[in-house]
């Protein structure tokens, strides 16, 4: 049971971390970016890659934070100067691209069959292979991201964001570039993402490109709506909310292959309930895109 | 290289036709509605999956069969539209935009339940196998499932477009698209005129997906692949015009099947391709080939 727990646990905080990453992007920013689980997918395949060739843990997450984020700058090139509803079918578009490369490049990526066996990182000499371990080193980084993240959404920078989310006419006509800054707040968002993903990877310890597709986008799109977009605590709470529904279903016996449809209905239903009824989410602010 | 020339073309005709049929509804919608329905595509899927219900496992004849699936697709779509994306009709497009992602995500998870997860096909046991029709010395092959395809599409198409430009209805449709409350000032009841709009896409979308389900395989993500191709199709083509769509979805299949047939790439590589164009064209022409809507719309 403890080791259930630990394990849950270990899950609960990649996951929300996850969703916050996202919630710079759609909810701050106010981009309905749909494409988000390719920075995730993109930032894992490089850390998976390193990992498996012995390079060193800091040096393999940073590597991953950084061509997500590179991946975040060339993707925010063109997607982000498109208006609102354009931007989501070109990030969709953006997350088929990635995942045609990854199940293509066999060479490289395995294809379909994923990269199995990922290390747990050795920092030190210290080895963080139980789960119990895992979960410390999670806390540790996941408390320095979401403090960076924290730090940065409640500067001026974030202000500025915000500001482009409410009114971007407003924001060039006070002389910001708000190009700049819708494209340093989706590298930012990607950056971390890769930093994330780095966790996700030696925790699951496995990767393949069926776990950066269109049933993962919907699940944080979901707990990112339920926990309500463009707040920090409702990026990280809403994640959690659905994690819990879902362990909820694992208690009810089912058959094997109606889990994986089921949990999506469950995602699909909450975020087809929130949208209707509670379109700020639990803690969110009042968001123009979403409260009208 | 030559010989299989004719060949190519007409796989690319044949995949042109679908792609039109279901982007008509996405354009119709986002027209009038000005949002992306991702569900739309999942018509197309959904048709393809009870017609292999009623047509294959329950053995009724095909044209009986084919027209119940039509009137329930018809009745479902408009009743989706009232309980889903009426309530946020006067919203930001993403309101809609999201539940649309929610309902397409649904229904995929529906169909996998009943009918599982994998590939299947209405012609497994190979007995239904349709009758070719070899041309050229035997370079050009038709068979008689492709061409009832055409026939059907390209009927549905010149219906599809006197009907938006000589009937009431159609005409109403079209002042509602350009400006719901003059419309409905002038007495043009939105709310039908809307529903109309979804009877008629559903229809054509289920329609393009039970033909398509006979040319190529059933899979329950068929139908979100093609929201984003038929979504492609719209914006090259020009949105809200239904020649726009037909435009797009015929570089669309000229583009995938040449690709195929005559460079060395994968044939994996073919959405990739599909959406890096969609890409390039909302940055150089955002309106589209036949747009005639300012570029503000797109971009800020």
């Amino acid at each position: 049971m403890l080791d259930y727990l630990i394990h849950l646990a270990a899950e609960f905080i990649i996951l929300s971390m996850l969703t916050l990453c996202l919630d710079i992007i759609i909810g701050f920013v106010g981009y309905l970016n749909l494409g988000h689980v390719a920075f995730w997918a993109i930032g894992s395949y490089t850390y998976a890659l390193l990992m498996l060739h012995g390079v060193p843990f800091f040096v393999s997450m940073v590597a991953a934070g950084v061509v997500a984020g590179i991946a975040g700058f060339l993707i925010g090139l063109p997607t982000l100067r498109l208006k609102g509803h354009y931007i989501a079918i070109a990030t969709l578009g953006f997350m088929y691209i990635t995942g045609a490369f990854l199940s293509n490049l066999t060479d490289v990526t395995r294809g379909p069959l994923g990269l199995p066996g990922i290390p747990r990182p050795t920092i030190f000499g210290f080895y963080f292979g139980s789960d119990f371990l895992f979960l410390g080193l999670t806390v540790a980084i996941s408390l320095v991201v979401a403090l960076l993240i924290y730090k940065i959404l409640h500067s001026p920078f974030g202000k500025i964001l915000e500001t482009i989310r409410e009114d971007e006419v407003a924001a060039k006509a006070l002389g910001k570039n708000t190009f700049g800054y819708k494209l340093q707040a989706n590298v930012v968002s990607a950056f971390f993402v890769g930093i994330m993903s780095a966790l996700s990877a030696s925790f699951f310890q496995y990767i393949g490109p069926t776990d950066f597709e269109v049933p993962r986008m919907i699940f944080f799109l979901a707990a990112l709506m339920i926990g309500g977009a463009g707040s920090f605590w409702g990026g990280l709470l809403g994640a959690v909310v659905i994690l819990g529904l879902e362990e909820c279903t694992r208690f009810i016996a089912l058959p094997p292959n109606a889990i994986g449809p089921i949990r999506t209905m469950i995602y699909a239903v909450i975020l087809i309930a929130v949208m209707l009824y509670k379109p700020n989410g639990i803690l969110g602010k009042k968001i123009k895109a979403f409260d009208r | 290289m030559l010989e299989i020339l004719p060949q190519v073309i007409w796989y690319s005709l044949v995949a042109s036709a679908i792609y039109t049929l279901v982007a008509i509804g996405l354009t119709m919608t986002f027209g009038v509605l000005g949002f992306i329905n991702f569900a739309h595509g999942e018509m197309a899927m959904l048709g393809a999956y009870l017609l292999l219900a009623f047509w294959v496992m329950l053995k009724w004849p095909f044209w009986p069969a084919f027209t119940l699936v039509v009137i329930l697709m018809v009745i479902f779509g408009v009743l989706l539209e009232k309980f889903t994306f009426k309530p946020v009709r006067k919203s930001h497009p993403f309101k809609p935009l999201i539940i649309s992602i929610g309902v397409s995500a649904f229904l995929q998870s529906v169909v996998v339940l009943i009918f599982g997860a994998g590939v299947t096909s209405y012609f497994q046991d190979g007995q239904q196998a349709a009758q070719t029709f070899s041309f050229l010395n035997g370079d050009f092959v038709v068979t008689d499932h492709q061409i009832l395809l055409m026939a059907i599409s390209v009927i549905l198409l010149i219906a599809l477009a006197l009907f938006l430009k000589y009937s009431k209805t159609g005409k109403a449709m079209r002042a509602v698209a350009d400006n719901p409350q003059v419309a409905a000032i002038l007495g043009i009841n939105v709310d039908r005129t809307v529903s109309i709009i979804f009877a008629l896409g559903t229809a054509l979308a289920a329609i393009g997906g039970m033909l398509i389900a006979g040319e190529q395989n059933l899979t329950p993500t068929m139908g979100l692949s093609l929201s984003i191709y038929g979504f492609s199709a719209v914006v090259l083509g020009g949105v809200g015009n239904v020649w726009g769509a037909l435009v797009g979805a015929l570089i669309i299949g000229f583009l995938e099947n040449f690709l195929t047939a005559f460079t060395a790439l994968p044939p994996n590589y073919n959405s990739a391709i599909v959406f890096l164009l969609l890409i390039i064209m909302l940055m150089v022409r955002p309106n589209g080939i036949l747009g005639a809507r300012a570029e503000a719309e797109v971009r800020k």
